[in-house]
């Protein structure tokens, strides 16, 4: 394996923008370097690359930061390769370019865990490093590796995982403050419920929530239905019944909410075409704008939040052992 | 989320707002078209608002629901900034849309509007919350409040707030008046007085740095700052608001409210907790601690200003004076600057200079934070440059180009020791991304939701109109000799002399 220089990158990066300041001379207006944080990206190397690029162009936007992506190649290979390049914008009526630094690493899966020591010295010094490992398999074989690199978070992605359990368990164990985007992709759905129960009545209510129901869509019991279901456990804060009921259509496609007995409390939050809406004692409201989040929103919203999110480890570790239940 | 939701999810929902409908009186002014609308579209666009909610316009002129609705997408289209409209969201919040024609003076005006509100709350579910929104004149607030009151629409199954625009009176003694006129429909915590400068991101930003970093607070006090001043500049004259303006004049646009609670926030104590009112408790405080002029300190410390013509950006611009609305012998003051003092433990003898004006060389509204120069001048000597004429500034850009800069010396690169200022730079949009929110989105959410953290209470309208109530009075009791300064330029001369009198210069932004 050829030894990557850290020192050498950071060298080629000065270069990079001293090029970049030339030529924005030339043309009569400025760069600004922006760079609020670290986010090292592991894809395996078939990921598509500008999926990636364009998802972290968007994130860059509002969380500038020096990404460091490193594609991770299942067989071995001669070279531990890199390359530098910066992801630049302009903001409406203004002249000068803002850029953000990019440094892309090629790696042999098994050269990864000698990886650690190299990847901590190229982060920005004095900034947040946030992890993102887009890919579940590479997050579960490297798991060890994650611990190594500082880093004040770490996102993984269940939603694609074959054993969401797994993911969420190794999650409650990690060092860095967890972070999932299965779970950022049901913000929209919590969000919903929490402004159903703002309405008195279902506040009012909410003591006496027996059971809720999940329902979730695919092959399995995806990651997001065990996170809608240790969020709502969580909340309340006491061990409602929550049960998973598999229909046709997204992973999760409605949560329902009901008291012990039959004529007491009900609630349905239900996916309806691009809609979600609440049902509460036969009144009917519907809501807008539920319609698929990319990977460039998620990330930005975890992004925001770059320490330990509260309301997320305690849904984590009820998720771990929902998910848990579930397997055996 | 209000109390008791164990849903509750701070660090990712935003803080949406309950549901509640909003009457906006003046539902066909400029504040409405520009401010109000577009910035209420962007809370959808964001999904702040409840799906509960609704509007109900109000002026005299005859429109229906869907004409009001068709005006109201011609405002927002135009003013958002460059941003697309999202013909989704529009058409949903255009549902919530309604509108009722009549004077504000005709009491059964406030009848069809019960009506409205009744309707609209068992179809939107709003649970009777209401906000009343005075776009209007300021002439028709005590109006409007007192007939509200009368109507009974005060109150209601929900809560039920107004909200008014600045100027909050003329003076202190008007002031008072039109804080007692509206007290007696609402409760003082139900009443919201916007100034919009506190919504803006820099302003709230002051606290931020202020108080959450353990860097700058040791030094916030007369042992380490050596004056502050505070800018707001403007390129533009009075844009046909001529006959307005004549009556307000910058002293009293601009500095006895804006910049005042800009003040206020650079001065006030830090607080114990996070809470409206232990926040609008210290603002309070430090304006009751500015140091009250006697009639004899007018003169050296506060100068107004009127433009003549002049050329700006080599165009002629007219003078106050030839611009539509304004007479031609008008004492109206296009600038004002004043040096203020605060009597506390923290302040004193520090001064604080204040300035506003009309058709000066760019728009820009910055406060600037001068540091005591190094106690021993050690590189003077060997430099030539980059001594006490370049004292440590602490700049908070709060428009157009919101940011912070920290200016130091720093060692020119070579053998001789030889000094130049630069700056550390934050700047809003590089950092954090183009999509700020609007001043006005976040006053209004918070108004929705109950936060008056931002808006500003009765005893602090009254504190800041006392501070300039003796500048007011000197002013209006001398025929000024106006024109002082040509359009273009950074206002009259007597302003430097002010603070060449405390030694002194402007930092011209």
């Amino acid at each position: 394996m050829a030894a990557l220089d850290p020192g050498k990158v950071v060298a080629e990066l000065n270069e990079l923008w001293a090029s970049l300041e030339k030529t924005a001379g030339e043309n009569a207006h400025g760069v600004v370097r922006a760079c609020a944080l670290t986010l090292m990206v592991f894809a395996e190397e078939s990921d598509d690359p500008a999926a990636i690029g364009q998802t972290l162009a968007l994130a860059m936007r509002e969380h500038p930061h020096r990404a460091i992506v490193v594609r991770v190649r299942p067989q071995d290979g001669p070279h531990l390769e890199h390359r530098v390049l910066a992801q630049c914008w302009k903001r409406p009526g203004q002249r000068d370019q803002i850029c953000c630094e990019q440094i892309e690493i090629t790696a042999a899966a098994a050269s990864l865990p000698d990886l650690g020591s190299t990847l901590v010295a190229m982060r920005a010094p004095d900034l947040p490093v946030v992890v993102w490992v887009r890919s579940p398999a590479v997050f579960c074989s490297q798991f060890a590796l994650f611990n190594t690199l500082d880093a004040d978070k770490l996102i993984a992605d269940s939603d694609a995982a074959t054993d969401p359990g797994t993911v969420l368990s190794h999650l409650v164990e990690i060092a860095p403050a967890p972070g999932d985007l299965a779970w950022t992709r049901i913000t929209r759905w919590r969000e919903i419920t929490a402004q159903a129960f703002e309405h008195p009545p279902a506040r009012d209510a909410a003591s006496q929530i027996a059971e809720v129901r999940v329902f979730c869509g695919g092959e399995r019991i995806p990651s997001a239905a065990f996170y809608l279901g240790g969020w709502v456990r969580a909340a309340l804060d006491r061990e409602v019944a929550i049960r998973f009921e598999r229909v046709a259509g997204e992973p999760i496609e409605g949560i329902e909410f009901a008291g012990a007995a039959p004529d007491s409390f009900r609630l349905s939050v239900r996916r309806e075409g691009r809609d979600i809406t609440v049902t509460e004692a036969g009144g009917v409201r519907k809501c807008i704008g539920c319609a698929g989040r990319s990977d460039a929103s998620l990330l930005i919203e975890e992004l925001g939040i770059p320490g330990r999110d509260p309301v997320y480890d305690k849904a984590l570790r009820i998720a771990a052992q929902l998910a848990g239940h579930e397997r055996r | 989320m209000g109390l008791g939701n164990p849903f509750e999810d701070p660090l990712r929902f935003e803080r949406g707002a309950p549901p509640c409908s909003m009457v906006i009186f003046g539902a066909n002014g400029d504040l409405t078209r520009r401010k109000l609308v577009p910035a209420l579209y962007r809370l959808a666009h964001e999904r702040l608002l409840a799906p509960g909610f609704a509007i109900i316009g109000n002026s005299r002129t005859a429109l229906s629901d869907d004409a009001f609705r068709a005006k109201m997408r011609e405002s927002v289209a135009e003013f958002l900034e460059g941003e697309a409209l999202d013909e989704g969201v529009w058409a949903s919040l255009a549902r919530s849309l309604f509108y009722v024609a009549g004077d504000v003076q005709d009491s059964a005006l406030y009848a069809r509007l019960r009506e409205k509100l009744e309707q609209i709350e068992g179809q939107f579910q709003t649970g009777g919350n209401a906000v009343f929104y005075l776009a209007t004149h300021p002439t028709q607030y005590a109006i409007i409040a007192g007939r509200v009151g009368d109507c009974g629409l005060a109150h209601g199954a929900g809560w039920r707030r107004l909200v008014i625009e600045k100027p909050f009176g003329r003076d202190l003694l008007s002031a008072r008046e039109l804080n007692g006129q509206l007290q007696r429909a609402f409760a003082e915590s139900s009443i919201y007085r916007i100034d919009h400068y506190l919504g803006k991101e820099t302003v709230r930003n002051i606290l931020a740095l202020r108080f959450a970093n353990g860097i700058f607070e040791p030094l916030w006090n007369r042992r380490y700052i050596n004056h502050v001043q505070i800018t707001a500049a403007e390129s533009i004259g009075v844009e046909g608001r001529g006959a307005y303006y004549q009556e307000a004049g910058a002293l009293r646009d601009m500095i006895q409210s804006h910049l005042l609670q800009v003040l206020a926030t650079i001065c006030m104590e830090p607080v114990a907790v996070w809470e409206a009112d232990a926040v609008r408790d210290e603002r309070a405080k430090l304006l009751r601690s500015i140091r009250i002029m006697k009639p004899e300190d007018v003169a050296r410390n506060a100068v107004a200003g009127q433009y003549g013509p002049g050329r700006i950006g080599g165009e002629a611009a007219p003078g106050f004076r030839q611009e539509p609305g304004a007479a031609p012998d008008a004492q109206t003051d296009t600038y004002a600057a004043a040096a203020f003092f605060i009597d506390n433990w923290r302040w004193a003898g520090v001064p604080f200079y204040l300035r506003s004006g009309k058709r000066l060389p760019r728009r820009a509204t910055d406060a600037v934070v001068q540091f005591n120069a190094a106690p021993h001048a050690l590189f003077s000597s060997l430099s030539g440059d980059g001594g006490p004429a370049s004292p440590n500034l602490l700049t908070v850009r709060i428009q157009p180009d919101q940011g912070i800069s920290l200016r130091f010396l720093s060692k020119l690169p070579g053998d001789a020791m030889r000094l130049r200022p630069v700056s550390m730079d934050f700047n809003y949009g590089a950092s954090f991304g183009p999509r700020q929110s609007w001043d006005y989105e976040t006053l209004l959410l918070d108004a929705m939701r109950g936060d008056s953290t931002l808006y500003i209470r009765q005893d602090a309208v009254e504190a800041s109109w006392a501070a300039v109530q003796p500048i007011l009075e000197v002013w209006s009791d001398q025929r000024l000799d106006f024109p002082n300064y040509p359009a273009g330029s950074w206002g009259p001369k007597a302003a430097d002399e002010m603070l060449a009198r405390y030694g002194h210069v402007w930092r011209n932004p």
